[in-house]
């Protein structure tokens, strides 16, 4: 168990730069979940810190030791590869007991923590097979044990859950999660399912581009994005960004969009006629107007019916706003809809930047 | 009618290397067949099997002795060169593909040219006598031939056929070490495998169906070593194929020489089938 510090991490691959000036502290016994598009880095970035892959520039420290020239082996990590990686030649159970047998451990205790690993991966019957006779999903399960079976200092995991079902990757979450706490190993976890990053770590470092764009915990990250980026990439229909004009008047900063104008969050600093994106959540409208809140009207563009919700796009005009209603909304396309946002919830973004500013 | 077709299709392909084996190799193995075992008169003989197996002037044993222990001595070795070249050349540096290319450059000369150049190493006044004598190891020559040398005639048949057949074996280990997948080999390394653990463990074992061929192709070879010995020991060092040779040049015992080929092609098969049962890769047989 350590703590893991990457410091200035910068990778290329020929032309492409995969990594880009990598800034990270893990702290020792901590989940954090790398998050991100595809192709921004996640993978290289594990790799780099499992030392398959030695960076450009940068440095890797394990609990404060410099590893970043030291082969994989003198580093103490396990890995959940991205492409499993489980070998074809042996059967699941020598799969998941090679870490124990490379360290050479007793031959009765390989053999209860190979069955102890298979069974919280729900493979204890599939011991005798080899990988050619699985399905995709049991591979990585196998995949997955291998991982869990040692006990190392850093647990690496490349989307380890991206190829089971729904119901499958509900409970491997919950156990991965309940087994990470156990045994308290620093663990870094790639993924770009966002309900996964949000159910599992402790913090979540959303990347792109090579670069990290923001760490923080799900709330953080969900409640005050660092960027437009953040904003959008977290939370499922994304973010709304309007454009929009600040304007100061008597009683505040006004941001005016045009259609419909916002009262600014409190102690927003902006020059006068300065060009904001405006970041409301669609999950954060409701439909009941209340003193003092400005109505957003519009036609109905567009109604998604998801059974448990109802997206809705208004179009005010110049906008399409997305609105998340619970349960089932009786309106059709073409309809008059007036919805209102929940002030404590705007965020807004400067226009040029796409930082958060207030 | 369709059926009839699908079925029949199979064999409609295979049709034309059928008949040029049967016109290639099965016509001249009967023929070698008959040359061994009926004589002028067209009746069946046992003369050439006992003129092979006992007669004072033949060398049978000899021959199977000397061809079995070089093939013994060069394909270990071998193997075990074209394997650390082949992991060495997996790495990418500058200049890879030219190390490929001279690695591979041995396949294009032909064992009597490779023994030449090797008599004109090792001679007296070759090379390496010469290397050595004006570094001043040596203060006379290293004698490699002559029949009372025989060990140091065999150590130079060893290094020729050493560094002209490797080559093939290399080829074919290099093309089955590019098929092994990357990340297999970083897992072991990831899970504390160390360099020799990472051989043993992985690489060898995903490199069973490569390492089957070219034991196979090698070991065929072998057996039918010939010219690089005939130029570097003569008969001091009577391999099978060089009797063959012997018997029918300058003896005229045509049915003694199809005996030998007879002999060759037996052993061939044996050992390709002990390969094929020994070097099962079960894994790539499961679900078949
Ligand atoms: N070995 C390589 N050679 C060349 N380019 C590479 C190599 N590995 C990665 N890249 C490039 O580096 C960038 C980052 O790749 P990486 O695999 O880290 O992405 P990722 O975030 O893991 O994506 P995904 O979610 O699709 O797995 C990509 O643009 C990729 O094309
Ligand atoms: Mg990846």
């Amino acid at each position: 168990m350590v703590e893991v510090r990457l410091e200035g991490i910068r990778k290329r691959f020929g032309k492409t730069v995969a990594v880009d000036g990598i800034n990270l502290t893990v702290e020792d016994g901590e989940f954090i979940v790398l998050l991100g598009p595809s192709g921004c880095g996640k993978t290289t970035t594990l790799r780099i810190i499992a030392g398959l892959e030695k960076p450009d520039e940068g440095r890797v420290l394990f609990g404060g030791r410099d590893v970043t020239r030291l082969p994989p082996r003198e580093r103490n990590v396990s890995m959940v590869f991205q492409s499993y990686a489980v070998w074809p030649h042996m059967k699941v159970f020598d799969n998941i007991a090679f870490p124990l047998r490379i360290k050479g451990r007793p031959e009765e205790e390989i053999r209860r923590r190979v069955k102890w690993a298979a069974e919280l991966l729900g493979i204890d019957d599939l011991l005798d097979r080899y990988p050619a006779q699985l399905s995709g999903g049991q591979r990585q399960r196998v995949a997955v044990a291998r991982a869990i079976v040692v006990e190392p200092d850093v647990m690496l995991m490349d989307e380890p859950l991206s190829n089971l079902d729904a119901v499958l990757r509900i409970r491997m979450r919950s156990e991965l999660k309940k087994l990470q706490r156990k045994i308290g190993v620093t663990t870094i976890y790639v993924t770009h399912d966002q309900l996964e990053a949000m159910t599992m770590g402790d913090r979540i470092a959303v990347m792109n581009k090579g670069r990290i764009m923001q760490v923080g915990s799900p709330e953080e990250v969900y409640d005050r994005p660092a960027n437009t980026f953040v904003a959008t990439f977290i939370g499922a229909p994304q973010m709304n960004l309007i454009k929009a004009v600040a304007r100061s008047t008597g009683d505040g900063v006004v941001l005016d969009a045009g259609d419909f104008k916002l009262p600014a969050p409190q102690g927003l600093k902006v020059d006068d006629g300065a060009e904001v994106l405006v970041g409301v959540r669609p999950e954060h409208f409701t439909l009941q107007g209340r003193e003092g809140i400005p109505a957003i009207r519009g036609i109905l563009d567009f109604v998604e019916r998801l059974g448990s919700d109802t997206i809705l796009h208004v179009n005010t005009g110049n906008h399409i706003v997305v609105v998340k209603i619970s349960g089932d909304y009786p309106a059709q396309v073409g309809d008059e809809v007036t919805v209102y946002p929940r002030l404590e919830k705007v965020r807004v973004f400067d226009a040029s930047s796409g930082s958060l500013i207030g | 009618m369709r059926v009839e077709r699908d079925k029949l299709l199979p064999y409609i392909l295979v049709a034309p290397s059928i008949a040029y084996m049967a016109f290639f190799i099965g016509y001249p193995l009967l023929e070698g067949v008959r040359l061994a075992f009926v004589d002028e008169k067209g009746r069946f003989t046992l003369a050439n099997i006992e003129y092979m197996l006992y007669s004072v002037h033949s060398k049978f044993w000899d021959a199977l002795k000397f061809t079995t222990l070089l093939a013994g001595v060069v394909i270990p070795i071998e193997v075990a060169i074209a394997i650390a070249l082949a992991m060495l050349l997996t790495y990418k540096f500058k200049g890879r593909d030219l190390a490929v290319y001279v690695v591979v450059l041995p396949l294009v000369i032909s064992d009597v040219a490779a023994g030449l150049i090797w008599y004109s190493m090792l001679t007296g006044g070759g090379f390496l006598n010469k290397l050595l004598l004006n570094l001043g190891v040596i203060s006379e020559p290293v004698i490699f031939f002559g029949r009372e040398y025989l060990w140091r005639e065999f150590v130079a048949v060893v290094l020729a056929e050493v560094w002209r057949s490797t080559a093939i074996v290399f080829v074919i280990l290099f093309a089955g070490l590019q098929m092994i997948s990357g990340e297999l080999i970083e897992a072991a390394e990831v899970f504390g495998a160390s360099p020799m653990q990472k051989l043993r463990h992985i690489i060898l074992p995903l490199l069973k169906p490569s390492l089957q061929a070219a034991l196979i192709i090698r070991t065929l070879f072998a057996f039918q070593v010939f010219g690089s010995v005939w130029i570097l020991a003569g008969r001091d060092i009577p391999v099978l194929a060089g009797e063959a040779y012997y018997e029918q040049v300058e003896l005229h015992h045509t049915g003694v020489a199809a005996l030998y080929a007879l002999v060759i092609a037996c052993i061939s098969l044996f050992l390709g089938f002990i390969y094929i049962k020994s070097f099962r890769a079960k894994y790539l047989e499961v679900g078949v």
